[in-house]
């Protein structure tokens, strides 16, 4: 019965908002990644990623948000040769937030494996992802958006699958001990 | 391996391969067990027909205030001998002169370190059964980890403290402890677990006993009968001291779990990822004379 | 030498200030006072409507002319409401409908308002949202967000 119930969660049922908010984030994301190389209007034979180093307004575009809730929401911020996208992930309890805090961190110290994962994420995320020209020039846009969506949700699915396997652990330890006495 | 083995297989496979070899041997190694336990085995006297295990525990004394010289005594008979400089407790064997059952003694020697906290439990298990009451024997069984043993008109309570070093423990810990207090449904006979965190537990007030995030005391109700009889009792004096190891050691185990779970998730976004990059075409082209080419 | 040469005053110019390719926001103009009339006078008119539940018509007069020249952060929040208690008016199959009713300009300040409501996420107003951000994109295409992206008059 009990493991039945187990099974039961693994599968969380979709809710009603995950699809529009990831179509959302899609289509705010392929809109925004319209990019083209740059280089420094201040250092000569430099070339940096705009959004980062804020040098000039005119190269900036508006950050858009997208929300799932309060909590699940997507920053994107736009420039003329780089996309920064932040993601922020739900975080329901204390075990939750240690691991995504885990996972975060592990993905982000191997972040140059991950080319466009930002080692840091920006205050408030989670995580951030900076595109490039030269990432958009290498690869696929629309796969690097497919990447950025599956993502997320199979961050979602894992937090919520390493909590369900970590709460079994711990009924089966506790089980097993109190059982031989 | 759910339940750690209360017994170290080191002690007792070395000395069983000594016990059975053709000749003496010479042997000296020193072993680490749980809570800070040194084992050494050695030649005493560099003289190979004999062998010694010595055992040092750094809270030997909070045991022997509870009759743990006098268990080992009535335990290992003669074969327990003065301690060895250094250490605590010291069995010796002589090749010469071996018991007739190795495998039984090479067993008891290996659990040198459950018998000395064994003594503490039984002492206050059959006060207890007296109905009389003592003072609470605190066992310093690690450095700022104490156990702390009283016996009661109706039950025997055994409390730990337990550090958790890391932030994430705290909560991987409390994830365990709430299982275990819930665990009790499935199984009639185990005692209550209590778990506090942070503070000590009212019977602890007043006491030095630590307070801190970190700290987390885990209180054992053991009524009558889980020590009904010598084997209820020694069955439960072997899980409950191995306890604190158990939670840890449990702990540790879930966290290289899920470190192996991002590991293999990480893996396959990054696949994902790769998908991103268009796939170099090597188109395979034929010369009029039906050579191939591969195009660099 | 003369003495004006050991003034290094100069060298605190900012010259970039004086380049004529220099880029500036282009400057808002200070309506405010008008555009604080007009947002009193649109939550009147949508008052009005509402009530009567004509929420197309509503929506049609919340997104006339948005107050994006004014820097009064709490007018234009005052204006968002507005906006945003319509959207929330809308059945979920209205919502189709009624962004195609919309010309292509009214979809493009539907949409800033839809990332307006997204910067400031309430308990149930994401839904509602995302909902209007599919018909939105649906009907406006991604030239509509492209827009957003672009423009620095704020709602």
């Amino acid at each position: 019965m009990r493991r039945l119930f187990v099974k039961s969660q693994r599968r969380p049922k979709m809710s009603a908002t995950l699809k529009p908010y990831l179509s959302a984030v899609r289509a705010s994301l392929t809109a925004a990644m319209c990019l083209e190389n740059f280089e420094s209007q201040v250092v000569e034979r430099h070339n940096k990623p705009e959004v980062e180093v804020k040098s000039s307004k005119e190269l900036l575009l508006t950050p858009v948000t997208v929300s799932r809730n309060e909590k699940e929401r997507i920053l994107i911020e736009s420039s003329i040769n780089s996309i920064r996208v932040s993601i922020a992930i739900k975080q329901a309890d204390e075990i939750e937030k240690i691991l995504c805090k885990k996972f975060m961190r592990f993905m982000m110290q191997r972040a140059e494996h991950f080319f466009i994962l930002r080692r840091k994420p920006i205050e408030g995320y989670d995580i951030s992802f900076l595109i490039t020209n030269f990432h958009t020039e290498q690869m696929y846009k629309h796969k690097l958006v497919d990447f950025v969506i599956q993502f997320m949700e199979e961050i979602d699915k894992e937090i919520s699958e390493m909590k369900i396997s970590l709460n079994a652990r711990a009924r089966i330890v506790a089980e097993e001990f109190l059982k031989n006495f | 391996m759910i339940l750690l083995e209360i017994k170290n297989r080191i002690i007792e496979e070395t000395l069983l391969h000594r016990f059975n070899s053709p000749k003496p041997e010479s042997i000296d190694i020193t072993v680490a067990d749980f809570d800070g336990v040194l084992y050494h085995i050695s030649n005493p006297d560099s003289d190979k027909g004999k062998i010694r295990v010595s055992i040092s525990l750094k809270f030997y004394s909070d045991l022997k205030a509870h009759g743990a010289e006098e268990l080992i005594q009535k335990f290992y008979g003669d074969y327990a001998v003065t301690p060895e400089d250094g250490y605590d407790i010291s069995l010796q064997f002589d090749y010469e002169n071996l018991p007739a059952n190795k495998e039984e003694w090479a067993e008891k020697a290996a659990l040198l370190k459950c018998k000395c906290f064994a003594s503490v439990f039984h002492k206050y298990f059959q006060l207890q059964r007296d109905g009389k009451q003592d003072a609470t024997a605190i066992i310093h069984y690690r450095d700022r980890e104490t156990m702390y043993v009283s016996a009661q008109k109706d039950r025997v309570t055994v409390i730990f403290s337990t550090i958790f070093t890391d932030d994430d423990d705290i909560i991987i810990g409390k994830v365990f402890m709430q299982e275990f207090k819930e665990g009790r449904r499935g199984s009639g006979t185990a005692p209550q677990v209590l778990f506090s965190h942070a503070e000590p537990p009212a019977e602890l007030q007043g006491t030095d006993a630590l307070t801190g995030q970190n700290v987390g005391y885990i209180t054992f109700v053991l009524f009558p009968r889980s020590f009904k009889d010598e084997a209820a009792a020694d069955k439960t004096v072997n899980l409950i001291h191995t306890f604190r190891d158990y939670l840890h050691y449990h702990i540790k185990c879930s966290k290289a779990y899920l470190h192996c779970r991002m590991r293999v998730r990480t893996a396959a976004l990054l696949k994902i990822l790769n998908r991103a990059r268009p796939e170099i075409k090597t188109t395979e082209k034929k010369t009029i004379s039906g050579r191939t080419f591969a195009r660099k | 030498m003369s003495k004006n040469t050991l003034s290094t005053d100069f060298r605190k110019v900012d010259v970039d200030e004086l380049d004529e390719e220099k880029y500036r926001d282009d400057p808002e103009t200070s309506e405010a006072s008008n555009e604080a009339d007009q947002v009193a006078r649109r939550e009147q008119e949508v008052k009005r409507l509402t009530q009567s539940s004509n929420n197309m018509e509503a929506l049609k007069v919340c997104l006339e002319d948005p107050p994006v020249s004014t820097k009064d952060k709490a007018l234009k929040e005052r204006n968002f409401n507005v906006v945003l208690d319509v959207l929330t008016r809308f059945r979920a199959a209205d919502v189709e409908k009624a962004v195609k009713s919309l010309s292509s300009e009214q979809v493009d300040v539907l949409m800033k308002y839809i990332y307006r409501g997204f910067a400031s996420p309430t308990e149930n107003s994401c839904g509602i949202l995302l909902s209007w951000h599919d018909k939105a994109v649906t009907a406006g295409g991604l030239g509509s967000i492209v827009r957003v992206l672009t423009d620095r008059k704020s709602v």
